[in-house]
């Protein structure tokens, strides 16, 4: 195996290390604070795995952007630039993590001014009614 | 003509965004409503056009996001089959906001008049979509607004905790679908459902993607995996449906009836476009095996989810939670019907998610004014309240014999339909679903009994509500009126239902034809 390709499996098995750990942490967690802490974890480690698929080991690099369109510049771009479409497919999940993390966040918030606790044990099992 | 396609979920999001600056400007109530129902009125007329255009045409409409055509773009692929999805959705939406007049009657209501269109919004971008990007996007703004909408009542800890529940799990599952989805772009280098469908059937696909695989069924694996982890979180379905009791009744009853009816559908339709017309076309052998093993998968999900969820409703004391209950089994049926993998069983998923979306409405709704009426949801409280509030009790007895399956309402159609794509497929699962089936009539005849048929235990005090009532009375008519045409009409049955299923039923042919009208050329 390649130096590349050694250190490239070496990164992807970090990363599902990563993905394990933050799964562990998201349904074991105790306090709600951790449980959102984990889901960012895992939700980061995806962008990153995603952000590697468009990246390539090329030397020299330039950033993706068509400067002028000629000929060759575009065939430089494509030998040295990285695909920009996992770029901007991670900046959309990135949005809309935001957005999800601060429902999460306020939820939380709101659940510590009603019951006083964040411990998921202590928050479940109580009478409903409407 | 073809541009409303893309009108249909901006509309609705465009409603989102300025329903608050009307409430600022107005600070009234009514006006306010008006506002967000008449977006809602614009989205149900404009998928009414959209789906008389696919259905009087004959033919895939295919909308380009910005004019750029797939697979690099992002585009809407509109068949009869999407066509009449989204339309129930808007239908069904319409109707919930003009009930939420009368029943939102607190502060709060701009910002549920918001996130009611936001997951309208998303539940109508994932039934046109043909873009598996996209279909994440979409799937996360209804969920999004969902979460919201679960924590409404904001002041109730068993809201903001079953939110919670509910946020955690769905963004974890989303996620995953995320991941599943960088392993497509890394393997197929396209996220265009039908260029995928074409390169996993071994087809050269688009030459802007990339060329053709050579043997891409240890990622197709991979991706199936995640992705049937993900909708069956989105569905409420077997391992993942623990938050769905929890999360359903703790919403307002309205969005209870959103949830249940439509919410949950999200999952299957992604579900169907992403194993059913993206995978299942492929002869490749690797990629057969692991389609049918995926199948199987859900296909048994999908049994223990019906006999849990029929089991489980037997002994609840609280009414919403029993009905949060049988979505989990009815959201089982329609994964058991995706699975078989055949055009029979994908009639059966449209029928019976058009019927249980319509049915599964009507009873949370018409069980709305009773719980207020008694000013509790335990169905000893309840007992018998359903005959003393006239159109709720109708209503009631209705969508509940719907759901049991008694011809000739339309749910019994629906089973008979899904009864016989499983025989094909395996006949011990047709038998154990005709069971599942029969562990849920026992508890639909129970609630029909306790709310309609025993002696009331106290004297309900009166609901003044005649938006609610036209609404339970519009939505029985319906069911009523669609029982008797579809059981006893053909033409009209293979009008609605069976030509547009007969389109999408030879996925390849399919995904050939479209291919067509996506680059320009054939696949």
């Amino acid at each position: 195996m390649s130096e590349a390709g050694l250190v490239w499996s070496l990164l992807v098995g970090l990363l599902a290390v990563n993905l394990l750990v933050s799964v562990y942490g998201i349904i074991y967690g105790r306090s709600l604070t951790k449980k959102l802490i984990s889901l960012t974890i895992f939700s980061d480690t995806v962008y990153v795995f995603f952000i590697m698929v468009g990246y390539r080991l090329v030397y020299p690099t330039v950033p993706p952007v068509y400067v002028e369109l000629t000929r060759d510049q575009l065939e430089y771009l494509a030998k040295h630039a990285v695909d920009p479409v996992p770029q901007a497919l991670v900046l959309t999940g990135i949005v809309i993590g935001m957005a999800v993390n601060a429902l999460i966040g306020f939820g939380i918030i709101q659940a510590y001014r009603l019951k006083k606790t964040v411990t998921a044990r202590e928050l479940v099992g109580f009478e409903e009614v409407e | 003509m073809k541009s409303l396609v893309g009108l249909v979920p901006l509309t609705t999001v465009l409603g989102a965004f300025t329903t608050p600056v009307v409430y600022l400007a107005t600070k009234s109530r009514r006006a306010t409503f008006a506002y967000a129902t008449l977006f809602s009125l614009s989205a149900l007329v404009l998928s009414l056009a959209v789906a008389v255009e696919v259905y009087a045409g004959k033919e895939v409409v295919v909308y380009n996001a910005g004019g750029w055509p797939g697979p690099v773009g992002i585009v809407y692929v509109v068949d009869g089959v999407n066509a009449l999805l989204a339309l129930v959705t808007a239908f069904l939406s319409f109707l919930i906001f003009v009930y939420s007049y009368e029943y939102i009657r607190d502060s709060g209501y701009p910002w549920y008049l918001v996130m009611l269109l936001g997951a309208e919004t998303g539940l109508l971008g994932v039934i046109y979509t043909g873009d598996v990007f996209n279909l994440f996007v979409m799937i996360e703004v209804t969920a999004i607004s969902s979460y919201g909408l679960v924590m409404y009542y904001r002041w109730r800890a068993t809201s903001i905790v079953s939110g919670l529940k509910y946020a955690f799990i769905g963004a974890l599952g989303t996620t995953g679908f995320l991941l599943a989805l960088a392993i497509v772009y890394a393997v197929f280098g396209s996220l265009n459902l039908v260029d995928i469908g074409l390169k996993a059937m071994g087809y050269p696909g688009s030459t802007v993607t990339g060329g053709p695989l050579e043997d891409a069924a240890l990622a197709i694996g991979l991706v199936l995996a995640l992705s049937l982890w993900a909708f069956t979180i989105k569905s409420g379905v077997f391992p993942n449906h623990f938050w769905l009791p929890d999360a359903h009744p703790a919403a307002p009853t309205p969005v209870s009836a959103l949830l249940s009816g439509l919410v949950v559908n999200a999952g299957a339709v992604s579900l169907y476009k992403v194993l059913y017309l993206g995978f299942s076309a492929s002869q490749l052998p690797g990629v057969r095996v692991v389609v049918e093993s995926v199948s199987l998968i859900a296909l048994v999900t999908g049994l223990a989810s019906s006999f849990l969820g029929g089991l489980l409703m037997v002994v609840q004391a609280d009414v919403k939670r029993l009905i949060a209950y049988s979505t989990v089994m009815n959201m089982g049926f329609v994964f058991m019907s995706i699975a078989t993998l055949s055009p029979i069983g994908v009639l059966g998923f449209v029928y019976y998610t058009v019927v249980h979306s319509l049915a599964k409405a009507t009873l949370f709704l018409s069980v709305g004014p009773v719980i207020r009426a008694a000013a509790s949801r335990r169905l000893d409280r309840i007992a018998g309240l359903g005959r003393s509030i006239l159109p709720s009790g109708a209503a009631l007895a209705v969508s509940t014999l719907t759901l049991a399956g008694v011809p000739p309402l339309p749910g019994f159609l629906g089973k008979l339909l899904i009864y016989q794509a499983l025989f094909q497929y395996n006949v011990a699962a047709a038998v154990l679903f005709v069971v599942s089936s029969a562990v849920g009539l026992v508890s639909y005849m129970r609630l029909f009994y306790v709310l309609l048929v025993s002696p009331p235990t106290q004297t309900p005090a009166p609901v003044h509500a005649p938006l609610m009532k036209s609404v339970l009375a519009v939505l029985s008519a319906l069911l009523i009126a669609s029982g008797l045409v579809f059981t006893f009409s053909r033409s009209a049955f293979d009008y609605v239902f069976y030509e547009p299923v007969k389109a999408v039923g030879d996925v390849a042919s399919y995904l050939k034809s479209l291919s067509t009208s996506l680059y320009g050329l054939p696949g």
